[in-house]
């Protein structure tokens, strides 16, 4: 028994310095290396500029034409952090890293019921966040929503499961030009056309609370260092269902912040303007933008 | 609490402490006459408390099947006469009771629904809300070949109930098997079981690289097929078909690499079971595939199904009928839908074809050989894919799908990709060096080479692992 444990304990020693030399490794690859997603990602957390901030799902990262908006509004810069698959709990994870080094004046964001407002196990969207785990808020708000997290972020290789390989393809992408914003060059397929649109509006039950509470306190505590946030819920193709935005829109109202609906916009008639049934595709991102960026006058 | 669960790992090291900390026997000596088996005591324990983390409520069919069982066959072995049948009979059905309710209620409900609207009638019973209980099929199976063993005269009913209910509540295997035998495990559990470095080491490897095939290879791939699986009319027939070749390799991963963890705790804790697998896809036959998949339910289903029906030892009309209900049952026995038992009915009736035929146990070398590897593998592949789909009419939509167009299937994420090929490239490299080249490639038995495999195999699994990606396909069963 005790060879059996001291060779356990040799194993783990072996494994302990291949996982810090790793992590050493992987970060350096993140934040100096990577370009595309992941120099967004950590460009957003570490070094944001820019006076507007989009963010949100595929659909902010899809529809937001940043330099638009930017001109459009005539502020300094924006810049576009939407994340593929993603909602408010990984976004609030983010804002915590943001508010330590810039305040930007206005922060858009995008409303996606399935990442914002569905109940589901959160645990995949704080995915992203376990390479910044380093950062003590991030770190408490990850533990905070899963106790078990504490011990595993303790592995550098578990921090970056399966994203390194996401810096090392980024490393030999070529730069980002468009502020995080990333044109769709799709076009919505004939037989997406073709199915039949569902005229029952989809009534979300029951409500995740642990999305909502990260809404609620994103926009107080940005609120409180007087950022502009305005939700956003942007279009979808008109043969997508429809979804029932009531808590949205009554949370808007208790908060005191906009909320800009295009349930009813023109833009959703028009499948030239679709990458796919919940995306705009580069065309329509821009006429989306530029609707959008009319509207949001009305507030600032 | 299943293997790949963070809380086990956290969990598993204590309950193997405290298990050899404790002594194998206490008593039997003139202060205390009666012998008491602490480890046996707290393997039970252990058992029982990691089953009720679950559904804590469900303890109570686990212990009912216990009780009914043990007594049963004790009570079998006291009658002697004709009515030894009926009495097997009884115990057996009140054994498969909750199986047949948690199980195949709503199934009956909803075939009797559909039988009577179709005459016009609309009668439905009320259905049950109920999940079912985890690993029910495992341990009922096991508990019920026990019973049979008993009246079959295979084995002693067991005077023991600690020894028993150790049987039958096993923590390692109670999840998803393998289905051991009285024979096999009993034994077991009476010896005197003493650490041996050797067995310790042989669990730590087959641990590691079940973990391998859960997690970097079966959930990774689960990622792919369920995207094209939950839309497959929007992909490409080439897309379609390399959705199913994965899926044959997912369950696989899948459902290998559960047993493997749990030959290999079971060796930690001073235990051998049955090897589930023995490297599948290098069938030559659909009959060769049922000596390689699930060996224990094959087993079981043999020593219990087939055999009983007249086996072989029959003329060749009824020994293919014995065959055909053998893969019904099996395929009854792995869900209650249609597609369960269509992929149960490919198999028997692909197994009747190759006896026909006089494939089934014809010896093949060099490229035929590889052709019929190639052969099974489609069919078997064919079959996984009504093993997959929720409904009968997907399943054949699904197929037809597959057969439309020509083209290169889509990545979907690459990244995802080069994991799906690493994964792949080692597990192929293994298997195919145990399969065809065993006394090859020595240098790999070098103990620095060993010793650099399982540190790159455990940091490929927190590197690529699916982690918390939650249950095994079989759990389900």
């Amino acid at each position: 028994m005790k060879k059996f444990l001291i060779n356990i304990a040799i194993f783990f020693a072996i494994v302990a310095v291949v996982d810090f030399s790793l992590g050493k490794v992987f970060y350096w690859l993140q934040s100096t290396k990577a370009k595309g997603r992941t120099h967004t990602e950590y460009y957003v957390c570490n070094d944001l500029k820019e006076d507007i901030l989009i963010m949100g799902s595929s659909r902010a990262s899809h529809h937001y034409v940043a330099q638009m908006i930017a001109d459009s509004l005539g502020m300094d810069g924006c810049y576009n952090g939407g994340q593929d698959g993603n909602g408010i709990v990984l976004q609030y994870g983010r804002w915590k890293m943001i508010s330590k080094h810039h305040l930007p004046k206005v922060i858009i964001y995008d409303i996606e019921p399935a990442f914002d407002l569905v109940l589901d196990d959160n645990v995949r969207y704080i995915d992203r966040l376990k390479p910044f785990a380093d950062d003590k808020d991030v770190n408490s708000y990850i533990t905070n929503l899963y106790k078990t997290e504490r011990l595993k972020l303790e592995s550098r290789m578990y921090r970056y499961n399966y994203k390194f390989l996401e810096f090392a393809s980024d490393c030999v992408r070529s730069s980002d030009v468009n502020y995080g914003y990333i044109p769709n060059k799709k076009n919505i397929s004939r037989e997406m056309i073709k199915m039949e649109h569902s005229p029952d509006m989809v009534i979300i039950d029951p409500i995740d609370n642990v999305k909502i509470d990260c809404l609620k306190k994103f926009i107080n505590e940005a609120g409180n260092k007087g950022i502009k946030v305005i939700l956003v819920s942007s279009p979808y193709w008109k043969g997508h269902v429809d979804y029932d935005l009531s808590v949205i829109k009554k949370m808007a109202a208790e908060e005191g912040v906009p909320f800009i609906d295009f349930a009813t916009s023109e833009i959703r008639e028009n499948s030239d303007w679709f990458a796919d049934s919940m995306h705009l595709n580069e065309e329509g991102a821009k006429v989306f933008t530029r609707d959008l960026c009319y509207r949001i006058k009305a507030y600032l | 609490m299943t293997f790949n669960s963070f809380i086990f790992w956290l969990v598993f090291p204590c309950i193997f402490i405290v298990y050899w900390a404790l002594p194998d026997r206490v008593g039997g000596g003139s202060l205390c006459k009666e012998e008491i088996r602490p480890r046996n005591w707290f393997l039970i324990l252990a058992s029982y408390l990691l089953y009720a983390n679950w559904k804590p409520a469900y303890t109570l069919i686990l212990l009912a099947i216990t009780l009914l069982t043990y007594f049963g066959a004790r009570y079998i072995e006291a009658k002697e006469g004709y009515r030894k049948w009926g009495i097997i009979f009884t115990f057996a059905t009140l054994t498969l009771v909750p199986l047949l309710v948690f199980k195949y209620y709503h199934f009956v409900n909803e075939s009797v629904w559909s039988l009577l609207s179709s005459c016009g009638l609309r009668y439905e019973l009320r259905g049950l809300n109920w999940a079912i209980p985890v690993g029910i099929s495992f341990y009922t199976f096991q508990a019920l070949g026990y019973l049979f063993d008993v009246y079959y005269k295979k084995e002693k009913a067991e005077k023991s109930f600690i020894d028993y209910a150790l049987f039958v509540c096993f923590f390692p295997q109670i999840f998803s098997g393998p289905i051991s035998k009285a024979g096999e495990l009993l034994p077991q559990i009476k010896e005197k079981r003493v650490f041996k470095y050797e067995q310790g080491v042989q669990g730590l490897k087959l641990l590691l690289w079940g973990m391998f095939l859960k997690l970097v290879m079966a959930d990774r791939l689960g990622l792919y097929v369920d995207k094209v699986v939950a839309d497959y009319a929007m992909y490409s027939g080439p897309t379609c078909v390399l959705s199913a070749i994965f899926y044959s390799l997912q369950i696989y991963g899948d459902f290998a690499g559960y047993s493997l963890m749990a030959v290999g705790v079971a060796k930690l804790m001073g235990f051998d079971l049955i090897n589930n697998f023995k490297r599948p896809y290098f069938s030559v036959s659909i009959t060769d595939f049922w000596r390689r998949w699930h060996i224990s339910l094959s087993r079981w289903l043999k020593d219990y199904v087939y055999i009983p029906m007249g086996g072989s030892r029959c003329s060749k009309l009824r020994n293919y009928w014995n065959i055909f209900v053998t893969f019904l049952v099996s395929g009854i026995w792995h869900g209650a839908n249609w597609t369960y038992i269509v992929w149960g009915i490919i198999h028997g009736v692909a197994q009747i074809i190759e006896k026909a035929l006089g494939l089934n146990n014809k010896e093949t070398k060099g490229v035929w050989r590889f052709v019929r590897i190639v052969v099974t593998f489609a069919i078997v592949t064919l079959a996984w894919v009504f093993f997959r789909m929720p409904t009968l009419g997907d399943a054949v939509a699904y197929v037809g799908h597959s057969f439309s167009g020509f083209g290169i299937p889509e990545v979907l994420s690459v990244t995802n990709f080069a994991i799906y090929v690493m994964a792949i490239a080692i597990v192929l490299f293994k298997e195919t060096r145990e399969e065809f080249f065993p006394t090859k490639f020595c240098f790999l038995n070098n103990r620095y080479v060993r010793w650099a495999e399982y540190v790159v195999i455990f940091c490929l699994i927190l590197l690529c692992g699916a982690l918390d990606s939650g249950s095994f396909i079989y759990g389900s069963f």
